[in-house]
């Protein structure tokens, strides 16, 4: 004799066929991203990428907060860690996004060459405006998400530079700062009575900064 | 309804840390690389209130 075979019919709940909170989440910003995007491709709306990955990124930190009497969501937290990453590099980086690899040196001779701001991932960035007749005072970005960057300034003109590195080196003159997140301020000699100034804001991910 | 207070917390941090970048992205206000010398702090103070909450939501549940 055998015993009856038992046969259990999968159970499946009303719950069991409902999309995580997590996923909903997901693609509710993807959406919104795509719809963005599309718009600013259209020309419809300006939208950077400074404003875009912080404010996903604090839409997935409110979700998860109320997510939170729901249960734990792996998910939401791997794409909160991601959104980080990229609102970290797109705001104290932006050159990454846009400024490729190698080496780039840059000789400004007139104002109308000179760019607001000079950007790259990887590489160095050499800025040479000791021929520079600055007949205007000027504010200059530069960024290099890993490498250097290399300032010659014009001789005659005041300057006045803010250098923040990730790690690495900042000399300015004969001031310097180094280890981790070091940051100097450095204001030269008549820069506040000064009518035509310099400006050099300066972010290295890795690496080092060298004004002179 | 029992609360999950690690995703509360870290919800949290990114609502903060979205907030805290658009707001420089606005103009708002200004953050430098030197500024993440902070992250560690505050990091530690984060964790310190993670376990304090979690500690009492266990002890009312």
């Amino acid at each position: 004799m055998t015993d009856p075979e038992i046969h259990v019919e999968p159970t499946t709940t009303h719950e069991s066929h409902l999309p995580s909170y997590g996923t909903v989440v997901t693609g509710i910003i993807l959406v919104v991203l795509g719809v963005l995007w599309l718009l600013d491709v259209a020309d419809v709306l300006s939208i950077s990428l400074g404003m875009v990955f912080p404010l996903a990124l604090a839409v997935v930190g409110l979700a998860l907060m109320v997510g939170s009497f729901r249960g734990h969501h792996p998910g939401l937290v791997t794409l909160g860690v991601f959104l980080t990453i990229l609102t970290l590099m797109v705001s104290f980086l932006p050159g990454t996004f846009r400024g490729g690899i190698g080496d780039r040196e840059v000789r400004v001779t007139e104002m109308s060459q000179l760019e607001d701001s000079y950007g790259m991932a990887l590489g160095k960035i050499t800025l040479d405006l000791t021929d520079l007749e600055m007949t205007e005072s000027a504010e200059v970005q530069l960024s290099v998400g890993a490498g250097e960057v290399q300032v010659r300034v014009p001789d005659d003109v005041p300057f006045r530079v803010v250098g923040s590195v990730g790690a690495g080196e900042i000399i300015v003159a004969d001031e310097t700062a180094q280890g981790i997140t070091p940051r100097l301020e450095y204001t030269g000699p008549g820069y506040e009575d000064a009518s035509t100034t310099l400006t050099l804001n300066i972010d290295v991910g890795a690496g080092k900064i060298e004004v002179r | 309804m029992k609360m999950h207070i690690g995703s509360f917390v870290t919800g949290l941090v990114f609502l903060a840390v979205g907030v805290a970048f658009a707001l420089e992205a606005a103009g708002v206000w200004e953050i430098r690389i030197s500024d993440l010398r902070l992250i560690g702090p505050l990091a530690l103070v984060l964790i310190g209130v993670s376990i304090i909450a979690g500690a009492v939501t266990r002890r009312e549940s």
